[in-house]
């Protein structure tokens, strides 16, 4: 399992659907997908670089015909929590291609 | 846990360490803190700690008893089981290949800050009891607070109830059955006669 290519212009691109998210009504932020080791090639990236946003993305990940979107988002506590998630996931739902055998998984981690 | 006991959050953080990185004015900046939402919730959490330990090191000096030994521990404690993520409270999407959550930890931190523009009012802890990550399965929410001396105990708790239910109602799909409010400890205000001595 690995993350999609990021060829400009991709529908599954991360930078091109982190972009769409953050554009979203609602959104504040939008958080790495999970505090784990699995993110250290990024978190080495934004300690080098000193741009925080490499972490905070969107994660596209393919398992064979499976395609797997997630996002943790935080939300803006004048805004409707379950309105702004349902906004971001069907904004990536937007983005799958027909036919395309996907999951989009939205977390909402800070209200704020 | 005891408190020499390092409190680690699910990303590897220490309250400790957010303690320390508040401290010292978020510089340099950490982007393994700052694009964690647990260590941001965390760092609200602590802020607030911060600002009402100083101010009741101020007040409490003159005629009321200081706050127990071990009471900053405590919250400390309860800052690090609330922010972490918790369980996943489901909201509800049309599309079967959609999957929408909000953490518990992102929950109980909004109750804190809600609970913090009540007039007079510091939230303790807070606990969401029941099943919350099945759908409409009933859930309590039980918090405890303090109140400042001279703000009336039911007017105070009558407003953190009103202000959780409709924080809950907008934010969570959660089947909300009881909102149980304690009233743990009373602080007195500050005056100006405290600040000059």
């Amino acid at each position: 399992m690995g993350a999609t290519s990021n060829e400009d212009g991709h529908p599954l691109d991360e930078d091109l659907l982190t972009a769409r998210v953050h554009a979203i009504d609602g959104v504040t932020a939008v958080y790495p997908p999970a505090p784990t080791l699995t993110q250290i090639s990024h978190l080495l990236a934004a300690v080098v670089t000193g741009d925080s946003q490499r972490l905070d993305r969107v994660d596209v990940r393919t398992d064979g015909a499976t395609t797997a979107i997630t996002v943790r988002v935080g939300t803006s506590i004048d805004t409707a929590t379950p309105d702004t998630a349902t906004r971001v996931a069907d904004a990536l739902l937007q983005h799958i291609p027909d036919g395309h055998d996907s999951t989009v998984t939205v977390q909402v981690s800070r209200i704020a | 846990m005891n408190d020499n006991e390092p409190r680690t959050l699910d990303c590897g953080k220490t309250v400790e360490e957010l303690s320390a990185y508040l401290a010292a004015g978020r510089t340099p900046s950490d982007p393994r803190i700052e694009t964690c939402p647990e260590c941001l919730n965390a760092l609200q959490g602590l802020a607030r700690v911060s600002q009402l330990f100083q101010d009741l090191i101020t007040q409490d000096v003159a005629d009321l008893p200081a706050p127990p030994a071990n009471w900053f521990q405590d919250i400390m404690t309860n800052i690090h089981r609330e922010v972490r993520a918790g369980r996943s409270l489901p909201l509800p999407h049309p599309d079967t290949r959609v999957d929408l959550s909000v953490t518990e930890g992102a929950v109980l931190a909004l109750i804190r800050t809600v609970g913090d523009t009540v007039p007079g009012l510091l939230i303790g802890t807070s606990h969401l009891e029941g099943n919350v990550e099945e759908p409409g399965a009933p859930v309590d929410v039980s918090v405890t607070a303090s109140v400042l001396w001279n703000h009336p105990i039911p007017d105070a708790a009558h407003t953190l109830r009103a202000l959780i239910s409709d924080a809950l109602a907008t934010h969570t799909a959660l089947n909300i059955t009881a909102i149980n409010i304690t009233i743990e400890d009373l602080h007195r205000e500050t005056t100006d006669s405290d600040k000059e001595t």
